[in-house]
């Protein structure tokens, strides 16, 4: 290729201009939302008039506002792992079942995410009242496990489609049995889409509000619900100042884990009579 | 590898919790003691001092334990009365909703009023399934910057002058409100509005329509209207004094004239195990020196025009009842919109979508 | 290469689905065909009335419109994703989370200021810039619904699109380059074709999740921005009618649903010929 004019070389800050202003956009809300946790006023304004901490004052100082973060992290973490294990269960399945009925099935799937919220928090209502089970943690947990199941089939299915089936099926030819087979080749060329399936569990269901307001109790309530208390009269800016923790929470995690990951790839490194 | 060890056990370990959580989490989640009564209110600051002037002496006089819960919705009562389980006792309605049936009947239990005390109650306000015992308005607000002193809007009439009163109205987008606004406007006295003349209302919108900006929330007011982006809109009295409370020096001011009230009723799901408590409470919330105390620090109007006696000029001037009083606010008529809610809505979006 | 465990695989998340959606919910969706006797008066209302098609064609409008938008926006991001170095590909994945940990009703709010006439870009463009003589609609209009929908899938339609792509062998693009194709050819002729998978399940998914959500349309529309999913909100809980909340909620159930068994088979069956 010497010699010649290397397009792509000489457009390779297209993307990535392309891709700067893309996730500019996506950080765009956060201009208004981050003064306004620091603004004095009770409506999200821009420009904020007065600087204060009080919405901070508001959650720290307000027991039941840190209880409800806790019961959201709760419930997302229960869900991100119900949701990715009943993904994975479909996903393969559905992947390997060729009989009348798949493509329905597939369909099928996807249903949860068509049906407006507010009639699945109903139905699931009406159930759990009579089950007795309303209010309870495995309510809420199972209300965002279904709306939140579809994404985990959908991300780990696409991850499966992409990888050849023929690895897996090498894999038994050697005599591996079909379990392991796939927990040693497949399992980890779609850990990408685990993950991914993983984390949309945890962060749809950290925002969801529709199957709270239905689904939880005093004591299940999460962190949108809460929000939601009272927004008859006020809207309530303290959910910007927790919208601001979390972002400098997510960014000394992201940090954190990517120093950790620097940590653990020097030390694997080592020759090993010094390592453990 | 050592990443990979630590997500395998931190996994794993997440798991074993979050089973034990499922296991263990629903128990505790229904306590139906007999001594008790569950509220369910509106949230936020208004039912904290609900608690304070309501529910606290309660407890201490009859030794009932009041549960109070945010957050009314009518689909959910409507969702356990016809599951045979309801939670709630007392529910703070609005007034709308007290006409209105479930699948399987009544969504509501007929009040005892031998054991509901009403004086001081307007008659009006005594429906079987439930009484009256807040009153809110829906007024007319605008950005005091918009328009300078001596040329400020004082009715519905100027809601619709553009000439005189440029800048942009907003309204809620909803038939509720903006049929009566419609028909006010054009001239009608407020105590012949209703039953209302739909299609008059929506052709004196027509000129209109594609001028508002139809909002959809109600938080959404008072903020388009501080920052300007709104000359004029609907909103509630609560908000707005709320919002200048809050914010001193708001450019937002708000016009009694020509309001609309509207009542929030107390009402017993049909079904509710503690009837008789769910009586005591309600009438214990009736009382007029109690909603007098409720209403200073809330500015919620009282339901019981004795407690209009009972506080102070300057706080009287905020409470939407003595308003009424005074003839400046027609009272939403709850019966009628409960009849026609559901064509009405039909008829609305009918309505909007065509340009 | 049908394992007999694939219908077993298959067997937790479908129960899951009958168990806490399909009956569920189907109980309340039965309420659309009974009046209290069995009756389609509901679905009449919905054909004969002129308006409801309107508002199913405003919905698939919207939907459509903010599938294309997101996919063109996330494809490239996620592409760069992929060939990004771990430190940087760390930076743009915290960026790509930040959206989530502001709640949704939030960030309507903040996009309100974004975009109204007052607000930010508008204030840029005219005040500052003069790029515009006076403030352009970009807010409770359809404008302002995309731009908002686009916001809320954009994350998820990149999260897909990466988990995917991770799987693709970057080495066959790097051997179509050896063998001396243009970069770009290279990019086109051998990655596109490998995530054409990913892309149909990210785009589905949007799909989908904008024919079901309303929050955005609700609190960004205008006047003509009436979608099912806020009617059948209204239906449920204002009106209190849930029959006919629950033939607007089936209808648009059915024909999603219909339209997605029908595109998988077409595709199941270009694959065989493909194959073939």
């Amino acid at each position: 290729m010497t010699g010649r004019f290397d397009l792509f070389a000489a457009t390779r800050w297209v993307p990535w201009l392309f891709t700067g202003l893309v996730l500019f956009f996506l950080a765009a809300p956060l201009f208004v939302v981050v003064p306004a946790a620091f603004n004095n006023s009770s409506l999200l304004q821009f420009p904020p008039r007065a600087w204060s901490l009080r919405w901070f004052h508001q959650y720290f100082d307000n027991p039941s506002w840190i209880e409800a973060t806790l019961m959201s992290v709760k419930v997302g973490i229960c869900v991100s792992l119900l949701a990715t294990l009943l993904g994975l269960a479909s996903a393969v399945g559905l992947a390997r079942y060729r009989l009348f009925g798949r493509n329905l099935l597939r369909a099928l799937v996807m249903a949860p995410l068509l049906v407006p919220v507010i009639v699945i928090a109903v139905g699931l209502y009406e159930l759990f009242l009579r089950l007795g089970i309303n209010g309870s943690f495995a309510a809420i947990v199972i209300g965002h496990t279904l709306v939140t199941f579809p994404y985990a089939t959908v991300v780990i299915g696409a991850a499966l489609a992409e990888i050849d089936p023929r690895l897996e099926n090498a894999a038994v030819g050697l005599g591996a049995r079909r379990p392991r087979a796939f927990l040693e080749v497949t399992l980890p060329l779609i850990r990408p889409g685990l993950v991914v399936a993983a984390l949309f569990g945890f962060l749809i269901s950290f925002d969801e509000v529709v199957l709270a307001i239905f689904l939880t109790s005093p004591a299940t309530m999460t962190l949108p619900r809460r929000l939601w208390d009272g927004i008859r009269f006020e809207l309530n800016p303290t959910i910007a100042a927790v919208s601001t923790m979390l972002i400098v929470l997510s960014t000394v995690v992201m940090l954190l884990s990517e120093v950790l990951r620097r940590v653990l790839a020097r030390r694997s490194g080592l020759p090993a009579g010094q390592g453990r | 590898m050592g990443w990979r060890m630590l997500s395998k056990r931190a996994a794993f370990a997440l798991g074993a919790a979050c089973g034990l959580a499922l296991a263990f989490g629903g128990a505790g989640a229904r306590a139906a003691d007999d001594n008790t009564v569950v509220f369910s209110g509106w949230g936020g600051n208004w039912q904290k001092a609900e608690r304070t002037y309501y529910f606290a002496p309660f407890e201490k006089a009859t030794g009932i334990k009041v549960i109070d819960v945010p957050d009314v919705n009518l689909a959910k009562i409507k969702g356990m009365v016809d599951a045979h389980n309801v939670e709630w006792d007392v529910v703070q309605a609005i007034g709308m909703w007290i006409p209105q049936k479930s699948a399987s009947g009544d969504l509501w239990e007929t009040l005892d009023y031998g054991a509901i005390a009403t004086d001081g109650i307007p008659d009006a306000l005594k429906d079987p399934h439930g009484v009256g015992v807040a009153t809110f308005a829906q007024i007319l607000a605008y950005n005091t910057d918009a328009y300078p002193a001596g040329k400020r809007p004082t009715s519905w009439a100027d809601y619709f002058d553009t000439k005189k009163f440029p800048g942009k109205r907003g309204m809620l987008n909803e038939p509720r409100y903006a049929l009566e606004i419609g028909l006010m406007a054009e001239g009608v006295p407020m105590d012949k509005l209703y039953p209302l003349d739909v299609e008059r209302s929506l052709k004196h919108w027509d000129a209109l329509k594609n001028d508002v900006l139809w909002w959809q929330q109600w938080p959404q007011a008072p903020s388009l209207l501080a920052s300007g982006e709104l000359a004029m809109s609907l909103s509630s009295q609560a908000r707005i004094l709320g919002l200048l409370n809050e914010e001193k020096g708001a450019p937002v001011a708000m016009v009694w004239n020509q309001g609309i009230m509207t009542t929030d009723f107390l009402a017993v799901p049909k079904g509710s195990k503690h009837k008789e408590a769910a009586f005591k409470l309600i009438a214990w919330m009736l009382d007029a020196q109690r909603q007098a105390d409720y209403a200073k620090a809330t500015a919620v109007g009282p339901s019981n025009i004795k407690a209009l006696q009972l506080v102070d000029e300057k706080t009287r001037e905020l409470l939407p009842s003595y308003h009424y009083q005074k003839g400046e606010l027609v009272a939403l008529d709850n019966a009628w919109w409960a009849a026609n809610l559901a064509s009405l809505t039909e008829r609305w979006n009918q309505w909007k979508l065509k340009n | 290469m049908a394992g007999y465990g694939a219908g077993l695989l298959l067997l937790p998340g479908f129960a899951f689905i009958l168990l806490f959606f399909l009956v569920p919910v189907g109980l309340i969706l039965a309420q659309s065909l009974f009046d209290p006797a069995f009756s389609l008066r509901f679905y009449e209302r919905i054909f004969t009335g002129p308006d409801y098609l309107t508002v199913l064609w405003i919905s698939l409008k919207i939907a459509i419109l903010t599938t294309a938008i997101s996919l063109a926006a996330s494809y490239p991001v996620a592409y760069m994703l992929v060939v990004a170095r771990p430190a940087i590909r760390s930076l743009m994945l915290a960026f790509i989370l930040l959206p989530f940990w502001t709640n949704v009703l939030i960030r309507c709010y903040a996009w309100m200021l974004v975009l109204q006439t007052k607000g930010l870009v508008n204030t840029l463009l005219v005040g500052w810039l003069h790029a515009l003589a006076a403030p352009a609609p970009l807010v409770f209009n359809l404008t302002g619904v995309i731009i908002g929908m686009v916001h809320y899938v954009v994350p998820i339609n990149i999260l897909v699109l990466f988990s995917v792509m991770k799987a693709v062998d970057l080495r066959l693009v790097q051997a179509a380059k050896g063998l001396g194709a243009n970069p770009l050819r290279a990019f086109l002729a051998v990655f596109v074709p490998l995530t054409l998978p990913g892309v149909r399940a990210a785009s589905m998914l949007v799909l989908v999740i904008s024919l079901g959500f309303f929050v955005t349309p609700a609190l960004l529309g205008g006047r003509e921005e009436t979608t099912i999913a806020i009617l059948v909100n209204t239906y449920f809980t204002e009106v209190l009618d849930w029959g006919f909340g629950s033939a607007l909620a089936g209808l648009l159930l059915v024909f999603t649903l219909a339209g997605l068994s029908l595109y998988f088979a077409a595709q199941r069956e270009g694959a065989e010929l493909a194959a073939r």
